[in-house]
This record gives C-alpha cells, sequence and structure tokens, in this order.
C-alpha cells in the first residue's frame, strides 16, 4: 500500500460522489429536499471493511492488531470497519463505505465465530465492541429495521451482557461498565423500538423478543416507562415465561429506604410504598436454574445495590449482640466470599465483632442508627451464582442464542464444579471441592427434591471433574451438529451460515 | 343553489363582523342531521365543480378576511365529500378544515373563536378514533397521530396568549384545558404518554390557574394527571388527583366515576385504605376488587395471585396489573403476620408481644400455599419491620420477633414513606466519635 495508490483513491472518491449524487443515490448537500422524498441510501460494499478505509488506516497505522498478520501488516481477511463518530461537519458517506445487512451480518458472524473464540474475552473485548458498534452505525444509516437489524442487534447486545459478567471485575482502565452499559442500553431501545415498530406496521412477532424485552426490564429496573410499555405488550409476549421471570425479579428488587437525591449523590430513584425488598429471595432466584446464564448476568450488576438495600433494612430490625452472624449475611446475601462482605461492610459503617454483624450503632447524638451513604455504590464482580449457568457453554454460542440450560446435560448444575474450586484441586491435589452456598440446596429443597448436603458427598478428584466438562462440552457440539442438520432439511436459505456458527435461534429450555 | 351558497357565505360574513361566534358555531356545524348542514348537502348534491361555490365565497369574504374565505371553503368541501359515505375522506376534509381554522385563530382577534375551535378540535379527535377502531389502522397510519398535531399547534398558540380575560374581552386560554384533555385522551390512547408532561410543565410554567376552569374540565384533568402520575408510581399524587376527580365529578357521570375508580381503588388499596363495599356496589366493581381486598384482609398471597389472574385482561387494561403484582404481597403478609399474632393472642388469652420466627414462617407459607426457606420468611420480616409495616426488632439468636407493646401493626393507611436527607455531617462526626473511641481504647491498653 503505498501513498500515490492511497492519494490515486482519494481522487477517485471525489469522482464517485459526484457520480452517485448525480445517480440519486446519495443526498445532494446542495440541494435542500423534504422528508418524503429523501433518499432510501443502500450501502454497496461487499467486504467486512471497505477498500479505501483498508488503505488509509494502514497508512495511517491505523491497524488494531487484531487485523495484523505475523508482519505486522494489514490482513484483508481480519479488516473489518472502524466505528467513525457522525460529526456534523462530516460528509455524507458514499455507498461503496457503507455494507450491506447481508455481509453486516457475515461480518457480525466473523466477529462471533472467529474473533471471539481465538481470545480471552478481556483481549478481544474492545476490538469487537468498537466494530459491532460500526456495524449497529451502519444499519443506521441504511435506516434499515427488519429482522435482520433486529437479529445482529440480538446478538450484539447478548455479546455485551457477556462481556459485562466477564470483565466487571477488572480495574476501571482496562473496562468500564458504564460505558459498557451505556452501549448495552442502546441496543436495548434500538431494539424494543423495532419490535414495536414491526408488530405495529407488519403484525410479525419476532420469536426472541420476549429475552430481550425481560432484559430490557432488567435493565431499566426503576425505571416506570418501562414496565408501562411491557404492560402494551401483547399478551402472547407479557405472559412468556422469560417476562415473568424478569417481572418478578423486578418485584423483589424494588425497595423504598432510598436517601433522597443531592449534588453530589445523584440518580436516586424515588421511593414507592409497599416494596418488596425480598433480598433472600433474591439471590436465591438468581440462584434457580430457570434464570437463564444471561438474565443473571445482568442481575450481577445489581448485587450491590440489592445487597445495600439488604444491610440497610436490617440494620433498622437487629440489635447488637442478638444480631445474625456474619456467616449468615454472607450466605443470605449471595457473597462468594468473607472478604468480599467485610469490605461491604467496612463501606457502609457496619460494626464486625465476635463473628456476628452489630447492626443498629447509633449515632452518638442524633441516636439515628448509622449508616454511611456512599458517593456511589461498590461494583460488581463475576460471581460463583452466575459463572456456573454457563455450564460450559461456549461464548460465541452464547451470543449467538444458544441458552445453557440443565437439560442440555445429564449433570446437575450443582455438582459442575466452579472455577475457583478446579484451581483450588489442582493447586493442592488432594483437597476438597469448595461447597456451593447452602442455599441452592435450600432452593432445591423449596422444590421438593432433597439433594445431598455438599460437605461430605462431594469429593470429586480433578480428572473427574476434567472428564465431566469434556462431557459436555461432547453434549453441546452434538446438540449443535444436530440442529444444523435440522436447519439444513428445512432448507433455510440463508447459506452464510457455514458450520462454525451455523446455529441462530435461541431457545428457551425449562 | 348559488342563491344557497350565496346566503350562506352572506350569514358567515354578518356573524362574523359581529363576533357572534355562536352563531358562527352553528353555521359551520359538524352535526349532519343539523338543519343548515341538511340544506347545504342538498344543494351541494348538484355540484360537481367546487368553483361553483368556492368563487362565491372569495367574492362575499375575500375583503373580509382571506383565512375566513379559506376556511368557509374548506368547509363546503367538507360538507361536500358527505355524500360519499366515505369515512376517511370526511376525516381529511375535516383535518383541512381545522388546518384552515388554525390561522382564523391565530389572529389577534382570534380569541373570540374559543368555541369554534373547541368544538371542531372534539370532533376531531372522537373522528380520528372511530376511524383507527373501525379500519384497525395502526402505526404512524392512525389519525390520531394528526389529530395530536394539529391539537399541539393550537394549545402552543393559546398558551402564548397571555392577555388577562375580561367581559367582552376574551382570550385564547379560555380553551386551553379542553384542549389539554383531549390531547391527553390521545396520548394515552396511542401510548406515548411520556408526551403529556411537556404540557403538565407548560401548564405550569405559564402560570394556567386551574381553579379557574370550569368544574368538568377540572375533573377529566385531573384525571388524566392523576393516571399519569399512577403510572410513575407516584401513589400519593396519583391519589390526590384521582380523588379529586372521583369526588368532583357529577354524580350523573355514573360511567366516568367508575372509570375514574378504576385507578382510584388500587392506588389507595396499595397506600392501606380499602373500598366500603356499598362503594363497589355502586359502581358495579365487586368483580374483581371485592374478591381482591377480601385476600388482602386474610393475608392470602395464593388466592391474591389468582384473582389478578382470573380477572388479568381487567387488570392489564388498566395497566395496574404489575403494579397491584409487585406491590401488593407487601400487605399480604403484613395482613397474614397480624392475623397470626392475633391468633396466638386469642389462643393464648393474652397479648402477645414475641413470638417465634418458625411461627412468622408458617403463616407465611400458608398465605403462599408453597414452602418457604427460614432465611426468605426472616427476610420478609425484616422487610416489613424496617418500613414500619411492623413496630419492634427481631432478636436473630433466640430467632423471635419482638413487637411493641402498643401498636405493634399501625393501621396501613398510617403508613409513611422514609425521606431521608443524607447528612455528610452527621456521617463525620460518627466517624470521628468512632476513632476517638478507638484512640481511648488504645491508650487505656497502655
Amino acid at each position: 500500500m503505498d501513498t500515490m495508490a492511497y492519494e490515486a483513491m482519494k481522487k477517485d472518491r471525489i469522482e464517485e460522489r459526484r457520480e452517485a449524487i448525480e445517480q440519486g443515490l446519495i443526498q445532494d448537500p446542495l440541494a435542500p429536499t423534504t422528508l418524503e422524498d429523501a433518499i432510501d441510501f443502500r450501502g454497496t460494499c461487499e467486504a467486512m471493511c471497505p477498500r479505501f478505509e483498508m488503505v488509509e488506516r494502514s497508512l495511517q497505522n491505523g491497524l488494531d492488531p487484531l487485523e495484523m498478520n505475523e508482519n505486522g501488516e494489514l490482513d484483508p481477511e481480519k479488516a473489518v470497519k472502524r466505528y467513525r463518530r457522525s460529526a456534523a461537519g462530516n460528509e455524507q458517506p458514499l455507498p461503496s463505505d457503507v455494507r450491506s445487512p447481508l455481509v453486516l451480518l457475515q461480518t457480525l458472524d466473523y466477529l462471533v465465530g472467529t474473533v471471539l473464540p481465538s481470545y480471552t474475552v478481556e483481549k478481544c473485548h474492545p476490538f469487537i465492541r468498537d466494530r459491532t458498534r460500526s456495524i449497529r452505525q451502519d444499519f443506521t444509516l441504511q435506516n434499515i429495521r427488519d429482522r435482520y437489524a433486529i437479529e445482529a442487534h440480538e446478538r450484539i447486545a447478548r455479546f455485551h451482557i457477556l462481556a459485562l459478567h466477564e470483565l466487571c471485575g477488572l480495574d476501571e482502565e482496562r473496562f468500564s461498565i458504564q460505558q459498557e452499559t451505556e452501549q448495552l442500553n442502546k441496543v436495548l431501545i434500538s431494539l424494543m423500538e423495532f419490535y414495536d415498530d414491526l408488530r405495529e406496521e407488519h403484525r410479525i412477532d419476532m420469536p426472541n423478543e420476549p429475552e430481550f424485552r425481560a432484559y430490557n426490564i432488567i435493565s431499566h429496573l426503576r425505571d416506570p416507562d418501562t414496565i408501562r410499555q411491557t404492560q402494551s405488550l401483547p399478551p402472547s409476549v407479557f405472559r412468556h415465561p422469560l417476562v415473568t421471570r424478569a417481572l418478578k425479579f423486578s418485584a423483589i428488587m424494588q425497595r423504598n429506604n432510598e436517601i433522597m437525591e443531592t449534588s453530589s449523590r445523584r440518580n436516586k430513584p424515588h421511593n414507592v410504598e409497599a416494596s418488596q425488598n425480598s433480598y433472600a429471595q433474591f439471590f436465591n432466584l438468581v440462584a434457580d436454574p430457570d434464570t437463564p446464564f444471561l438474565m443473571a448476568c445482568m442481575l450481577e450488576a445489581h448485587f450491590p445495590d440489592v445487597r445495600k438495600g439488604a444491610l440497610k433494612a436490617m440494620n433498622l430490625v437487629y440489635r447488637p449482640n442478638t444480631g445474625p452472624d456474619i456467616d449468615y449475611v454472607i450466605r443470605v446475601l449471595g457473597y462468594d466470599s468473607e472478604d468480599d462482605f467485610t469490605s461491604d461492610a467496612a463501606l457502609y459503617g457496619l460494626k464486625l465483632e465476635n463473628g456476628q454483624v452489630q447492626f443498629n450503632q447509633r449515632h452518638v447524638r442524633t441516636k439515628v442508627p448509622f449508616f454511611i451513604e456512599p458517593l456511589s455504590n461498590p461494583k460488581p464482580k463475576p460471581s460463583q451464582l452466575v459463572e456456573p449457568k454457563k455450564l460450559g457453554t461456549r461464548l460465541e454460542d452464547i451470543v449467538n442464542g444458544i441458552m445453557p440450560s440443565p437439560s442440555l446435560a445429564s449433570i446437575s448444575p450443582r455438582s459442575l464444579p466452579s472455577r475457583a474450586s478446579i484451581r483450588s484441586v489442582a493447586a493442592s491435589a488432594s483437597s476438597i471441592v469448595s461447597p456451593m452456598p447452602s442455599y441452592s440446596a435450600a432452593a432445591n429443597d423449596m422444590m421438593g427434591t432433597a439433594m445431598p448436603s455438599h460437605d461430605d458427598t462431594d469429593y470429586t478428584s480433578f480428572a473427574e471433574q476434567e472428564e465431566k466438562r469434556a462431557q459436555l462440552a461432547q453434549v453441546v457440539e452434538q446438540r449443535a451438529q444436530l440442529e444444523m442438520q435440522i436447519h439444513q432439511g428445512l432448507g433455510y436459505p440463508d447459506a452464510r451460515f457455514t458450520h462454525q456458527h451455523g446455529l441462530r435461534r435461541s431457545r428457551y429450555l425449562g | 343553489m348559488a342563491q344557497v351558497f350565496r346566503g350562506f357565505t352572506r350569514e358567515v360574513s354578518n356573524a362574523y363582523d359581529m363576533q357572534d361566534v355562536e352563531r358562527l358555531v352553528e353555521l359551520f356545524t359538524l352535526d349532519q342531521h343539523h338543519h343548515e348542514l341538511v340544506l347545504l348537502q342538498q344543494a351541494l348534491n348538484s355540484v360537481h365543480d367546487t368553483t361553483v361555490y368556492s368563487q362565491i365565497v372569495s367574492q362575499t369574504l375575500d375583503n373580509v378576511s382571506i383565512s375566513l374565505a379559506n376556511f368557509t371553503t374548506r368547509y363546503l368541501d367538507y360538507a361536500h365529500c358527505l355524500r360519499e359515505q366515505n369515512k376517511e375522506k370526511e376525516f381529511d376534509m375535516l383535518e383541512l378544515s381545522f388546518s384552515a381554522l388554525i390561522p382564523m385563530f391565530n389572529s389577534s382577534e382570534g380569541a373570540t373563536l374559543v368555541p369554534l375551535v373547541t368544538s371542531y378540535a372534539s370532533a376531531i379527535v372522537a373522528m380520528a378514533l372511530q376511524i383507527d377502531k373501525a379500519l384497525d389502522l395502526r402505526g404512524k397510519q392512525r389519525k390520531a397521530n394528526t389529530a395530536v398535531r394539529l391539537l399541539s399547534k393550537v394549545f402552543n398558540m393559546m398558551l402564548a396568549d397571555r392577555t388577562t380575560a375580561e367581559p367582552g374581552h376574551p382570550t385564547k386560554r379560555l380553551g386551553i384545558y379542553h384542549i389539554t384533555n383531549l390531547t391527553f385522551k390521545l396520548y394515552f390512547k396511542l401510548g406515548t404518554v411520556r408526551m403529556c408532561q411537556t404540557m403538565i410543565s407548560n401548564l405550569r410554567t405559564g402560570g394556567v390557574i386551574l381553579e379557574e376552569y370550569p368544574i368538568g374540565q377540572q375533573v377529566t384533568y385531573q384525571y388524566y394527571l392523576g393516571r399519569y402520575h399512577l403510572l410513575h408510581n407516584r401513589l400519593p399524587a396519583a391519589e390526590k388527583c384521582l380523588f379529586f376527580a372521583f369526588t368532583k365529578c357529577h354524580y350523573d357521570y355514573w360511567t366516568n366515576k367508575r372509570t375514574i375508580l378504576k385507578y382510584l381503588i388500587p392506588t389507595r388499596l396499595l397506600l392501606g385504605r380499602l373500598p366500603s363495599k356499598e362503594l363497589l356496589e355502586k359502581y358495579a366493581l365487586e368483580t374483581p376488587f371485592a374478591q381482591l381486598i377480601a385476600t388482602v384482609k386474610s393475608g392470602n398471597y395464593a388466592h391474591c395471585m389468582r384473582v389478578l389472574e382470573d380477572h388479568f385482561a381487567f387488570f392489564y387494561q388498566c395497566s395496574t396489573y404489575v403494579l397491584l403484582c409487585q406491590r401488593l404481597p407487601v400487605l399480604i403478609w403484613r395482613c397474614a403476620l397480624k392475623r397470626a399474632r392475633d391468633h396466638l393472642s386469642c389462643i393464648e388469652n393474652r397479648p402477645i408481644h414475641l413470638y417465634d420466627l418458625k411461627i412468622c414462617k408458617k403463616a407465611l407459607e400458608q398465605s403462599m400455599a408453597a414452602p418457604m426457606e427460614d432465611e426468605e420468611a426472616e427476610a420478609i420480616i425484616v422487610s416489613l419491620v424496617a418500613q414500619g409495616y411492623i413496630k419492634g426488632y427481631i432478636h436473630h439468636r433466640r430467632q423471635v420477633i419482638v413487637c411493641s407493646k402498643n401498636n405493634a401493626f399501625p393501621q396501613m393507611d398510617e403508613m409513611s414513606l422514609l425521606t431521608e436527607v443524607y447528612n455528610e455531617d452527621a456521617e463525620r462526626e460518627q466517624l470521628e466519635y468512632l476513632q476517638s473511641q478507638a484512640g481511648h481504647l488504645m491508650t487505656m491498653d497502655v
């Protein structure tokens, strides 16, 4: 790629622009027109990245490492169009700059099916995040809101949710929860609009809508307008188990002990009468096998707030010396480790003594129970309640819509070892698998099936655990093959779906 | 036949000059059975070319007011199309008429035309909703959207008129609540409820005083405002508005009062106030509310959920289904525990202030008709005590709840929400105190 070729291409583009205006493919900036007469802009780029951008970024050192070959040069098979902010001064993009819907989906297939499995989430996340943002932008530029746009946005949303779980434990510089949530919300808002429009104009109900309405509810927990929107859905969507489950979570997470908003403490939702604040049920329900993995990932982000609301309520109700043990609180509030709880307790000004939480300490002067409201809630961390729900499913399958389900494998989720326990087993050859918190045992008790207690019967050797994981992976793969056969048998029209990532339909099993 | 048109236009001109708005409303009636309109229709039946009347109108009225001439022509266009019996065409013609009315209204003398504008607004809204329903229009094609656009224009014109009303000198603002109420009706039907906020804010900042308007308009406005608050979970504000609407609504309007009750009852229910049986009977709301209230009083969660399910369509249509599903349980649990306490007191023949969490759990399990974990039961009780539904504290070690000796279960309608303004100074004070205590202990050790 040399500079002369680049300059020549730039000249060609000016000519291309002139022709496009002439042929009515793009708007003439000098000729104002009305909204009704606006041109339906359509992209013609057939590659994941327009040629011109490939050349430009190669020359200007704008390549991402994931787009390079071994010599550090551009690999055309790996180049993907980058997101560029649409500033007011920029010119209208050329048709050759913008990808068609089919190509956009192929690009997404590449990002999810090839890039994601090849690196750790931490390494490829910034790249995928940026490139999927560009995919969304191309859909917006062409004002395409059909089922292709919906499918792309669904998979991108799942990616963001997955990223939140995988990366929330990282520092602010390496991963910003707030920015990720912002992007996710944008995708969800678009999706909700697409669903509404498609139903209003064409009376079509998309099959995955309940899944994403559920995510939307959880994402906007304290926003009454989301509930109102949900209640204008047709009953068939509203009554879907996933939406019902999300609404249940919404109900038990409502609390009315929030402080009033001040200039230093913003974003405090207002308190509403008769709120459940049913924290024990919350963590049990997260652990419940019928709560799908991605839904649990979204709920994970709310753990700090639920815990704070719970501790604040407990602070009014228990008394010093007669209150619960530290272990009890850790169990009930789904903490993974004592350290996690201790740091929260310090943050909220709760006194720990004699293995107990000494709630209801009075202020020296006002005699009001003392509870510190930090300037912002503590950050969520990946939780052991959520991680096992993955059930060994590949990340790319999760993004493409395979919901990890217990019925998939003959192994119950509780007997699958957590990552922490695998590491500890590997570290010391004959240690016992650390027991899963007993609330999930209790949850099963609630369902009426007695489960054996952990302490003695759950010893499995590292080799056995590995074997179980391999078995599970095999089952998933077999199922994938079976699905692909079914799809092919149905004469599935979209040839772009290759064996690698041919599974699209999300399925709610359970 | 040209005579009819000439006569008509002359009458219009006279009425306009005399500022006789009642006559204008009559002349431009939209009531298809009104004798004047019937006469016009008959005359128009034999007309195939609109220039027949548009010329006459121009001749007579162009000197008076161009916008009046336009409006009159559009009105005749509307009357002309009535014979086709095509609802959609009628609406389109009505839309054009209304659009022509707007410039007339916009002039500085437009304030006298308020009755004409409001009657046209009511008609266009009614027709829009009728057509949307009859033709099952969806999305952007709904005529309600057109109506909203027109009403917004009128609203802004009315709002902008800041002259004070005096006898003989009306102000455009006289019609503002009429228009607002019509617009709210459309917003609720279209599902774009958040658009109400702009109008609510504008009315407030514009200094428009609700109490100065006819009580009928006040009732309607408070009804929609109450529903708006309810959708945003602002229960006390919703109650205030809906209560006003209900009590001030004239007793002749039984259906309207019943509609208001469909929202007022759930609101008050969540605030702990139960309606009387007589009220429910009077307004034919025993199903589903009587059953619902019985379940709350008896603290029966399972039954309550069943009632909500059985009458799903009713609650879903009012958008109160989720609200009740999410918040009634708290009241139900409170009632279940109270009954347990009363039952115990009865058995033991003395007031009980201390009782076992196991018994509470049993009471809750019975209410839910499903087993419950110890921790879940305890968490529910913690939540109830923290909110003030039960006065007392929990002795976790002994697994008992110790209730206050008097009024352990306050009346549900006496509850009030926490409004805590965080006090950073108090936080600092306490932390300093604790540090000094720790320092004191250290020095003591030494």
